[in-house]
């Protein structure tokens, strides 16, 4: 539709995008209340039409129609907006310690930890880009792997004492679904450590016998048990998403984030 | 003064002693609450964010909007800037409504791709969940010492899979009273879903030990052994 442009022109164009976005803006800002929610529903049902459209509409040979070479634009623009959203979670992160900091709340020095963090990883991974050499890749090294990727690790393996603990409240629980949900978890946990295994390695791994070892029943269990069981949870899932979509296409859910009036 | 920034054998030292550090700090929240703890918390969450903008503008935003819009010349990419600006007009009391705008695109996105999401996910699902043999296919003998493989269990595990996906649907299906078989269908649902939970209850608890283990080897072998004592790996 547009056609590319280099050398000094270039930054016109932007500039004029820019501007003729900033006349978009103040027509947006005087269209009056009551017709703000009718166009949020209306912008809403225009973009869920391409794909609702794209999908439906009858294709050719190629497996394609007139809408589909869009969907590579598409999926990009998306992807450049969402990347754009991410400096919502930023600010509110940091918006709530500038705040610590600043009225020196109790522990406002964690706060300034937090930041210190968040520029050295940042800082360090931008001159390690644009900057390539071995300092700078041994310094964000050191925050990355020393640091990021061993945090996440520790903080995922806490998990495991926690994970413990509801183990036990769990046994508690005397009923005949508590009962078959630890009499499955004992066993898949037994046929995938080598102390289980050892309990059946005297039962022959062939003909009928095969089925009383414990990693074969754990692995029973895991593929024809567990499996169906979460497809028949995952249909569920699948058509009560697609009665969401379809209110939220149509602009019928409500909420309080829906009915506030604009 | 910083040599040994360039130094591997140093950043390795540091880079261990560090993680060492942060693995022990987080631990320490096993005895109680503590100022150690909450300083590798808050580090953690700062070097976390911190790399998400690294990686959003490394991986998304400069080779997919940056450099076509500036390098390409495709100038209308500049629309995108204000675009996505209009999300941090939720912020403002006056111009708020603005940032439903690009919620509102999002929605649509979302809402018309579930349909393409449907069909390219749950009919071939549907498909593979009803489409499984019932029949021993005739002539199809059994290796020797294959038993799991013989036609007959695979058709007895086929039934029992249909039984399950059929069994934990009622369970779930609320639009009329289930009584009857029907109720006696939806309870055996109920314990065969316990089943499952059961089996990922497990398998999550094998995969937070296997990174506890991960944790211990690397400060027993990696850190203590090879880095404090300077014992061979």
């Amino acid at each position: 539709m547009f056609r590319p442009v280099t050398g000094p022109t270039l930054w016109l164009y932007i500039l004029g995008a820019l501007a003729a976005s900033g006349v978009i803006f103040f027509v947006l800002q005087a269209i009056p209340s009551r017709l703000r929610k009718p166009l949020v529903a209306l912008i809403t049902f225009v973009a869920g039409l391409y794909y609702a459209t794209e999908f439906f509409w009858p294709v050719g040979a190629d497996g394609a129609n007139f809408l589909t070479p869009w969907i590579d634009p598409l999926a990009q623009m998306t992807q450049v907006l969402q990347a754009f959203a991410l400096g919502l979670g930023v600010y509110s992160l940091a918006s709530v310690h500038l705040r610590a900091v600043a009225r020196q709340r109790s522990g406002w020095g964690f706060s300034v930890v937090l930041f210190a963090g968040l520029f050295a990883i940042a800082l360090t991974g931008f001159l390690r880009e644009y900057r390539p050499n071995r300092f700078n890749e041994n310094v964000f090294n050191f925050f990355f792997v020393g640091g990021l990727q061993s945090l996440d690790a520790t903080m995922f393996s806490i998990i495991a004492f926690y994970i413990v603990s509801a183990a036990y409240r769990a046994f508690r629980v005397r009923s005949i679904e508590a009962t078959i949900l630890l009499t499955s978890a004992f066993v898949v946990m037994l046929g995938q450590v080598a102390l289980g295994q050892a309990l059946t390695n005297n039962i022959p791994n062939q003909q009928f016998a095969a089925n009383f070892r414990v990693e074969n029943i754990a692995n029973w269990i895991l593929t024809r048990v567990n499996s169906p069981a979460l497809l028949a949870v995952d249909f569920g899932l699948g058509i009560g998403g697609l009665a969401t979509a379809l209110r939220l296409w149509l602009s019928l859910e409500r909420g309080s984030y829906f009915d506030k009036e604009l | 003064m910083f040599d040994f920034l360039t130094n591997p054998g140093a950043m390795r030292t540091a880079n261990v002693w560090f993680a060492a550090l942060c693995t022990l700090g987080l631990y320490s929240i096993l005895y109680r609450e503590n100022r150690f703890f909450r300083f590798f918390e808050h580090l953690f969450i700062g070097l976390a964010t911190g790399y998400a903008v690294y990686t959003t503008w490394n991986d998304t935003l400069r080779p997919r909007w940056w450099d076509p819009m500036v390098a390409e010349g495709r100038w209308w990419w500049a629309f995108a800037l204000p675009a996505g600006l209009l999300f941090y007009l939720i912020y403002s009391r006056k111009y708020s409504w603005m940032s439903r705008l690009i919620f509102a695109v999002f929605f649509g996105f979302a809402a018309g791709q579930a349909f393409q999401g449907f069909a390219a996910y749950y009919f071939p699902l549907v498909r593979s969940a009803i489409n499984v043999p019932l029949v021993p296919a005739a002539g199809a003998a059994a290796a020797p010492g294959a038993y799991a493989l013989t036609p007959m269990a695979g058709v007895l595990n086929n039934l029992l899979f249909l039984f399950i996906v059929i069994s934990v649907m009622t369970y779930f299906f609320f639009s009329f009273e289930q009584k009857g078989p029907v109720a006696g269908v939806a309870r055996m649902g109920r314990y065969l879903l316990m089943f499952a939970f059961g089996a990922i209850f497990g398998s999550t608890v094998m995969a937070r030990m296997s990174l506890l283990i991960g944790r211990t080897d690397f400060l027993i072998n990696d850190w203590i052994r090879q880095t404090v004592f300077r014992l061979p790996g």
